[in-house]
């Protein structure tokens, strides 16, 4: 068999493998980047489908001067073509619209909006100040049971509902409070926040361009079929490209496909019962079902998030084509919806579930009747929103030395998403190669 | 050769769905189908499969 020698091997090229390599090659070790699919990105790439740059999971593209993805693209002087979304978040209410920026919700605005004439408004808000500003509560509280202590508004039990199922893809009675008030607090550090003027997979082809430029090689179609291991520490992996196998040593190998395929690549006769145990107990992925739907005229002309507290299922609506009309044929508009099951483990009931999208689709935008459904993808299993649950992160060394795992597997607390991925990378980068 | 959905790998997650040229598969609510009429064999649908739920048949 072929044998080749790398110092970092990176497995995927998600956001989480990209960027670590972005990273270590800025520092001068030599990387090598496998993807198994025909292009990179993972879940934060995009296919053109119909003439319309359809993204293959996240929409909203994080940025700034705080953003640890746009530091990776900076690393490599990789052009991030987005475009702001200027509009931020709707919270669709029983009670009509609450518009907010996404860096500066009106707490007491916002309860008073959702609670009316409850007189626990102003405790509600010092209780959720306190827990964000000062002191978390217990991880052994869901977020509803906690909202449950000082009210009764059902409908402010409805808005975290869909808050939770938009931006941490579970429902509030599956995530504990603690890790709600930590994302919260996490929303105020600055993050901006984009579309990709010509889809995702644009993004994460310049920064493949830029990771070669520095010196690193990114190979698509190659897969990774074991990962090897002696006396507990890492000595690469075999690789398959084009039906033909071949070695791929290296010092690192950081594993950029989730926490449990990395145990089956490497053999889970390598790891300690108590990484085995962790991630088993909490090996829960979160399942979105991602809709696309396709008119003539906008389903709306709000140019921002819509959250919805209010519907079956439905719980994120975003309208790209309205910020990046470069998204669609001409004339034409996209909009990108996700939705949560009712629970987010147990059988997703797929179909049923789907009928209430459409259902919630048409309560919500009376022409959605003329609109075309351009997709239904599921997220879960191997294709998931996120790898874990919010809250129950693996760590991203493994028990096998010189292995890491990054990605939506290993987000920080408090994080989610894309920039969780960007983290992840920014933590597993600095332990190989130092800050 | 044709192509397949192995039922019980595929995840619905509509990769091959973008990916066929031929608009040849579609995945209403969980699980691929593919329209053998419309299919040409290109098998962008199998390389594109994050599961591997997609194989090879005789046609």
């Amino acid at each position: 068999m072929k044998r080749t020698r790398t110092d970092a091997l990176v497995i995927g090229s998600g956001v989480g493998g990209l960027c670590t390599a972005a990273r270590l090659v800025k520092k001068g070790l030599h990387v090598m980047v496998t993807e198994k699919l025909p292009y990179v990105g993972g879940r934060f790439s995009s296919r053109e489908y119909k003439g319309y740059q359809i993204s293959t999971g996240a929409i909203m593209v994080p940025y700034g001067e705080a953003s640890a993805l746009q530091e990776a693209f900076d690393l490599v002087q990789a052009q991030m073509r987005i475009r702001e979304s200027k509009a931020g978040f709707r919270f669709r209410l029983k009670s009509g619209d609450f518009d907010t920026p996404i860096d500066g919700v009106d707490l007491t605005a916002l309860l008073r909006f959702a609670m009316g004439d409850d007189p626990n408004v102003a405790a509600m808000g010092s209780q959720i100040m306190r827990s964000v500003l000062w002191s978390l509560p217990e991880d052994t509280i869901s977020f509803r049971d906690w909202i449950s202590q000082y009210t009764d508004s059902q409908e402010l039990q409805n808005h975290y509902q869909g808050f939770c199922g938009a931006f941490l893809g579970v429902n509030s009675n599956e995530v504990t409070a603690a890790e709600v008030f930590h994302f919260m607090k996490n929303m105020a550090v600055g993050l901006s926040f984009g579309i990709a003027i010509n889809g995702n997979l644009d993004l994460m082809n310049a920064l493949a361009d830029g990771i070669r430029e520095a010196g690193g090689e990114v190979k698509t179609r190659s897969a990774c079929k074991g990962i090897m291991v002696e006396h507990d520490r890492i000595t690469g992996a075999v690789v398959e490209t084009d039906g033909v196998e071949e070695i791929i040593e290296a010092d690192f190998v950081v594993s950029n496909t989730g926490p449990s395929m990395t145990v089956q690549l490497a053999g889970a006769s390598f790891f300690e019962n108590s990484y085995l145990h962790r991630l088993r107990e909490y090996g829960m992925i979160t399942p979105v079902i991602h809709v696309c739907i396709a008119s003539k005229e906008p389903l709306t002309d709000f140019d921002g998030i819509i959250n919805f507290g209010n519907t079956r299922r439905l719980v994120f609506f975003e309208t790209p084509t309205l910020t990046c009309p470069e998204l669609a044929p001409e004339g034409m508009h996209y909009a990108t919806t996700y939705s949560v099951p009712k629970h987010a483990v147990g059988p997703l009931r797929l179909r049923e579930t789907v009928d209430m999208i459409k259902l919630d689709l048409q309560d919500n935008f009376p022409s959605f009747k003329d609109a075309e459904l351009l997709m239904v993808a599921t997220h879960h299993g191997e294709w998931p929103s996120m790898r874990r649950w919010p809250g129950y992160p693996m760590p991203v060394k493994t028990p096998i030395q010189n292995l890491y795992n990054v990605g939506d597997g290993c987000m920080p607390r408090g994080t989610v998403g894309v920039e969780a991925c960007a983290l992840s990378a920014r933590e597993a980068a600095r332990d190989i190669a130092g800050p | 050769m044709a192509v397949s959905v192995i039922e019980t790998k595929c995840l619905g997650c509509s990769l091959c769905v973008l990916a066929c040229p031929e608009e040849a598969v579609i995945a209403p609510a969980g699980t691929a189908e593919i329209n053998d009429e419309k299919c040409v064999e290109c098998m962008e649908c199998m390389d594109n499969c994050p599961a591997d739920a997609i194989e090879e048949v005789p046609s």
